[in-house]
């Protein structure tokens, strides 16, 4: 094939030039409509985000050969379809992705700083994840109690997640005139318990603390007393595990029966390998406990272990195991329950750089860490503990009925009975504002301070502004997540029920 | 599925054709004299300070590593293979090996085959290929190690993608054009969609046309002209994902200057965010290659439809150039940059909406630009 060497090329520059223009244009031509772009914008970016939110359990699927990851991601998609709360409560990916993107109908905020844009987040408070302690000391007490998504970020991405969290919650009850107001009247509500609370922590005064008594309303009230019904029953251990021949051993089968094509509660035996993850964790475990020496030798000895289904929304796929272990004595009676759960990584706000980049080993590490922070004490839980076995990271604590959640499902039940009303859960509202005033105010900056001062600097002398910004805010944002919702059933209608994602054929064991 | 069947068969047989078209002269025993070889790497390792409003802090850091190997029989075939160096763990993510190590990965793997067509060289490329757009601009760009292009840097391109491509170069490279069909996942995902990506780029280095090459200062210069439109989508959602670029740069021994814009629709995720970027850069050297300056500007407007959504950052500074030659058959670099940057956005911009303090930095580094090219049998692509 000779080359031709072309001294000049003036004389066919324009032939050239034209020709090249030419093949340009008929690419740009071949080019149009190849990638098959989605419709609907906000469609595309919700089936995105929620498979990036999940992607390591996607990942799971090719190697998996009873096929348990897909089934579990499926019925957690399932789930969050049918019921808004639940939609809420697994999309804290997409509520933070619209706030730091200012996208889906949200609005600025006027009130954050750099140093208020660094503080120990809850990362997801919302009513469900408002809960009961039995403390070391004995008491009850009432504090956050997910911190899966805790984080160093910024204040008001807390605030708005606990306001959105009940104005779903009112919208799942479906509250009648003239109480609907009421819904309206949350968003005040929890902002102005909020900034009341703060500005009096700044002035000196005590932290609010949540004990069982009238003052906290009917629902607070309600939480404390079944937790002590329950938690002195010990029902937990009655729930998961049977005594036979005298021996304590685990309950394999459906504690609570499934609805709709959803796990409510059932539990089942561990393979092999499974076994040896929780004895190494087992062994592990004590040495990340507050206070070791609360426990005896023989304390944490292995009994059995089973794995448990269909709990949370957001870890509904994720494992989670109980460990029975010997307690204080040889007794069937005072035997412990430890609940096992994976910890994945909190979603991440682009944009927020931390310095140093990692301040935690693992995530497990970090929510352990945070939720220490931010309790009203340490001391909350003495089973909180975390252990790592690389690359998975696991948060333990006992499984016991003195922890109780608020349950939206609850509220509407006795709404609808009429011996609740809309009042006891804008009442609610407003003691959650104080529970979150108090948390910030105690959590760490990772400059080191609290977000106490750097909270009340930004906050005082402007009480109408930031309960007007935040109404404003729930105004669009509520009837956004709730489209969003509705959205949902839709997509998995049209796509499939992991929205269209395909794990490749041919990776992994199948190659 | 008419589209996909047509694409199998054209990359089947444009390969095909540009293989069995190379030279049949070519005896069996001097096969193993026409294959030539390049090992190549690059390395940025920094010091930097940064100070952000609350928090400041400085580290020693290495942004990027890569390590190149290409092989090729004379010119008609061959392989390209780039690994690069870096932390297993993204930021914020504590998923990381063994902490958050540094790791290899492949970063481009591409076989080509090329044929000598008319006026020029038509070559095609399949595997883990370079972004075409990438590919065109970086070239006349030469301060990456300070800063990647905006193109990249601002989200708007990806390095590589799984695909293929052809290239046309005409008349010494003065008219170039280039075609890719990619995943459009980039080099994170395996492919989330049915749609490709498709990119076409059209490159003009105008001076290529003049019977001599053009001078400065007694060294050779180069202006170069790109334009590229990408039909784009992202994800299992498919996610709108186009792009419309262009860039004009001029390039020297001693001088630099050059400009990209970038028109996204779609950005982020976001199929209907349109977004836009704006990068300029000039560098000098002050008649030796002992001391020089440079000037990089950054725009970024990351949602045109409302008002200060912009980011911005401005990189000052000086360098030196240690080594600057060409040795082993390439160019090897051994620069030093001493520079400032400093970046600010405006009040609807993320990270967080409302408080444009938030994002303002400024950042002192000193960083060291490595570039090794040792290339054994090389011969130069005849009209290239």
């Amino acid at each position: 094939m000779p080359i031709k060497q072309t001294q000049s090329f003036s004389p066919t520059l324009c032939k050239m030039a034209f020709f090249g223009g030419l093949l340009f244009l008929v690419l740009l031509g071949v080019c149009v409509g190849c990638s098959s772009p989605s419709l609907e914008p906000r469609d595309a970016y919700l089936r995105n985000l929620l498979i990036e939110d999940n992607w390591p359990l996607l990942r799971r699927i090719p190697e998996e050969m009873d096929g348990k990851s897909r089934r579990l991601l499926e019925e957690k998609l399932l789930l969050m379809s049918q019921e808004m709360y639940a939609y809420f409560r697994g999309t804290v990916i997409v509520y933070l992705r619209d706030q730091t993107m200012l996208y889906g109908n949200t609005t600025p905020t006027a009130f954050g700083s750099p140093d208020s844009s660094y503080i120990g987040l809850v990362g997801d408070p919302h009513p469900e994840n408002i809960g009961t302690y039995k403390a070391i000391d004995g008491s009850q007490r009432i504090d956050f109690n997910d911190f899966d998504a805790a984080m160093y970020g910024p204040f008001i991405f807390d605030v708005r997640r606990l306001i959105l969290g009940y104005w779903i919650a009112a919208q799942k009850v479906g509250l009648r005139p003239p109480e609907k107001a009421v819904q309206d009247a949350l968003a005040s509500s929890i902002t102005g318990a909020y900034f009341d609370e703060i500005m009096r922590l700044k002035e000196g005064g005590a932290p609010y603390l949540f004990r069982p008594s009238r003052q906290h309303g009917v629902l607070i009230e309600d939480m404390f007393a079944r937790a002590k019904r329950d938690g002195d029953a010990n029902e937990d251990l009655s729930d998961y595990t049977r005594i036979q021949d005298n021996k304590r051993v685990m309950f394999h089968g459906v504690v609570e029966a499934d609805t709709n094509g959803i796990i409510n509660d059932r539990v089942g035996p561990l393979d092999a390998q499974e076994e040896r993850l929780l004895r190494e964790i087992l062994r592990i475990y004590p040495t990340s406990l507050l206070k070791p020496s609360l426990f005896p030798k023989g304390y944490f000895t292995w009994k059995a272990a089973s794995q448990r289904f269909g709990s949370g929304v957001s870890s509904y796929p994720r494992l989670r195991y109980y460990i029975l272990v010997e307690g204080a004595s040889a007794s069937l009676d005072d035997d412990i329950l430890l609940e096992v759960k994976e910890v994945a990584e909190p979603p991440s706000l682009p944009g927020f750089p931390l310095f140093p980049k990692q301040t935690f080993r693992d995530n497990a590490e970090r929510v352990v860490w945070i939720q220490r922070q931010l309790q009203e004490d340490a001391e909350d839980d003495a089973f909180l503990g975390n252990v790592s076995i690389s690359p998975m990271a696991f948060r333990i604590r006992q499984r016991i009925k003195y922890q109780k959640n608020f349950s939206v499902s609850r509220f509407l039940e006795k709404y609808q009975e009429k011996k609740w009303r809309a009042e006891d859960l804008r009442i609610f509202a407003q003691e959650a504002g104080k529970l979150l005033a108090r948390t910030h105010a105690k959590a760490p900056t990772l400059q080191g301070g609290k977000g106490l001062e750097v909270i009340a600097k930004l906050l005082e002398g402007k009480r109408e502004r930031f309960i007007q910004e935040q109404e404003d805010f729930i105004r669009r944002y509520g009837p956004q997540t709730q489209k969003d919702f509705q959205q949902l059933s839709h997509l998995l209608d049209r796509y499939g029920a992991l929205l269209g994602y395909q794990a490749a054929p041919w990776t992994s064991s199948t190659r | 599925m008419m589209t996909r069947c047509l694409f199998f068969l054209c990359t089947f047989f444009l390969f095909q054709g540009l293989v069995f078209s190379a030279p049949a002269e070519t005896k069996k025993d001097n096969f193993l004299q026409d294959i030539h070889l390049r090992l190549m790497g690059r390395t940025f390792p920094s010091f930097h300070a940064t100070w952000l409003p609350n928090q400041d802090f400085n580290e020693f850091e290495v942004h990027e590593s890569v390590l190149g190997l290409d092989a090729g029989w004379s010119h008609y075939v061959g392989v390209s293979l780039r690994f690069e160096i870096l932390r297993s763990a993204q930021p914020q993510s504590l998923f990381g090996i063994d902490g958050d190590s540094y790791i290899l990965r492949l970063q481009r793997a591409w076989g080509y085959a090329r044929y000598y067509l008319w006026i020029g060289w038509l070559e095609g490329r399949f595997g883990l290929i370079p972004d075409p757009w990438i590919d065109a601009v970086r070239p006349h760009y030469r301060m990456r190690g300070l800063r990647a292009l905006l193109s990249e840097s601002g989200d708007f391109f990806e390095q590589s993608d799984l695909g293929a491509s052809v290239h046309f170069r005409a008349l010494r490279g003065a008219i170039q054009v280039g075609f890719s069909l990619t995943n459009g996942e980039g080099l994170n995902r395996a492919e989330q969609n049915n749609g490709k990506n498709s990119t076409v780029v059209l490159s003009i280095l105008p001076l290529r046309f003049l019977k001599n090459p053009l001078k400065l200062w007694g060294d050779n210069a180069e202006i170069s002209i790109h334009a590229a439109y990408r039909d784009g989508s992202i994800g299992t959602g498919s996610a709108r994902n186009h792009r419309i670029a262009t860039a004009a740069t001029f390039t020297s021994r001693h001088l630099d200057i050059g400009l990209e814009y970038i028109y996204a629709m779609g950005w982020s995720n976001l199929a209907d965010r349109v977004a836009d970027g704006l990068g300029v850069w000039a560098r000098g050297s002050f008649g030796t290659r002992w001391i020089g300056a440079f000037v990089r500007y950054d725009r970024q407007n990351t949602n045109v439809e409302i008002e200060e959504a912009i980011r911005q950052r401005v990189s000052v500074g000086l360098y030196s150039d240690f080594l600057d030659a060409q040795m082993f058959q390439g160019n090897q670099r051994f620069r030093l940059y001493l520079a400032y940057q400093y970046e600010t956005q405006g009040k609807n911009a993320m990270p967080l909406p409302g408080v444009p303090q938030v994002a303002e930095a400024h950042r002192v580094m000193v960083l060291l630009s490595i570039y090794l090219d040792a290339r054994f049998n090389h011969k130069p692509l005849p009209h290239s």
